[in-house]
């Protein structure tokens, strides 16, 4: 296509567009009934409440949980968010098992491992065969209380995703609760008082 | 649900995984033969300081322990002499004993595998 082609049909274009073109509704772009704003003193209170309510996201966000450190917590600390979510019966039920089946897998452990060292240096048919058989039940228990105390701590981690979701939608409620609640607020703005 | 079995499952598995036998001398592990007990133990007091033990030599032997205690059940203790390291031997004198005293004696064979004696099954308490 050569440029004199290009030339006339920019030209065409530029005297046609403004033919199809929609008018820009300048009134209709700013009607404030769009946003029910019929007066501009309920203009004013939508805008205050927008503020007050960034203000309780601000506070919100503040005091929510965040899922990353509560879940590191809960997984280095079983029931670490319960406790701070206050949910002390169900954190002390989840710290206790993972304490006693870990304790006690240990326990057997140390009871496997120093049967299991008699064997390793064991000559006697006797003797190797006797503290083989010994190992077998300690070791045994070991598994099973560490898979026991794997499972309680894999649950504490489901559970403490729940806990965080029941947390923070609580503190949401009650933050939003308290503040319709509350007559008097004292803001960097002012002072105000709900009759 | 799905979880519930795979956690389930995991600890039956890991529950019933036992221990390696890892000793070198271990005979169910490494398909080593096993010495057999020693048979034909004999034991005569010959004299009141000496007590002649013997016994019938086995081929696939390298050697032999002897353990000597005052009781039937006590704890058995060793007899160190190279005299027994060698499976052809069939008869030992315990000098080392005590006149007037009643001596209990045990007897196994061993084999070499690889630096290691294996130990058989050691016989019951024979006295004279």
């Amino acid at each position: 296509m050569s440029y004199k082609n290009i030339i006339v049909l920019l030209v065409l274009a530029l005297i046609v567009s403004p033919l199809i073109a929609q008018r820009f509704d300048v009134e209709k772009f700013s009607d404030p009934a769009k946003y029910k704003w019929n007066s501009p003193k309920v203009q004013l209170q939508s805008r205050l409440d927008l503020q007050q309510r960034q203000k309780l996201l601000q506070v919100y966000e503040m005091n929510k949980f965040s899922y990353r450190s509560k879940i590191i917590k809960s997984a280095l600390v079983p029931g670490w968010t319960h406790f701070s979510a206050g949910k002390y019966a169900k954190g002390q039920i989840i710290l206790g098992l993972e304490v006693a089946l870990f304790v006690s897998s240990f326990y057997y452990y140390d009871q496997a491992m120093n049967y299991n060292d008699k064997y390793k240096n064991s000559n006697y048919i006797g003797d190797l065969e006797y503290y083989y058989e010994k190992t077998k039940v300690p070791w045994r228990n070991s598994q099973l209380f560490f898979g026991l105390g794997l499972m309680v701590w894999v649950y504490n981690l489901y559970d403490t995703f729940l806990v965080i979701d029941e947390y923070n939608t609580e503190l949401w409620q009650k933050i939003y609760i308290d503040y319709h609640n509350k007559k008097l607020s004292v803001t960097p703005s002012g002072i105000t008082y709900r009759f | 649900m799905k979880k519930i079995i795979l956690l389930i499952s995991l600890v039956i598995f890991l529950g019933s995984c036992a221990l390696d036998r890892s000793n070198p001398l271990d005979p169910v592990a490494n398909n080593i033969e096993v010495p057999n007990e020693v048979i034909g133990i004999n034991i005569s007091h010959s004299s009141s300081n000496e007590i002649e033990i013997t016994w019938a030599s086995q081929e696939d032997a390298n050697g032999y322990y002897i353990y000597r205690c005052l009781s039937i059940d006590g704890a058995y203790v060793r007899i160190d002499n190279d005299q027994l390291n060698s499976g052809a031997f069939e008869n030992f004198t315990d000098t080392q004993i005590i006149a007037g005293n009643w001596y209990y004696y045990k007897m196994s064979a061993y084999r070499w595998v690889g630096d290691k004696r294996l130990e058989g099954w050691r016989s019951g308490p024979k006295t004279w």
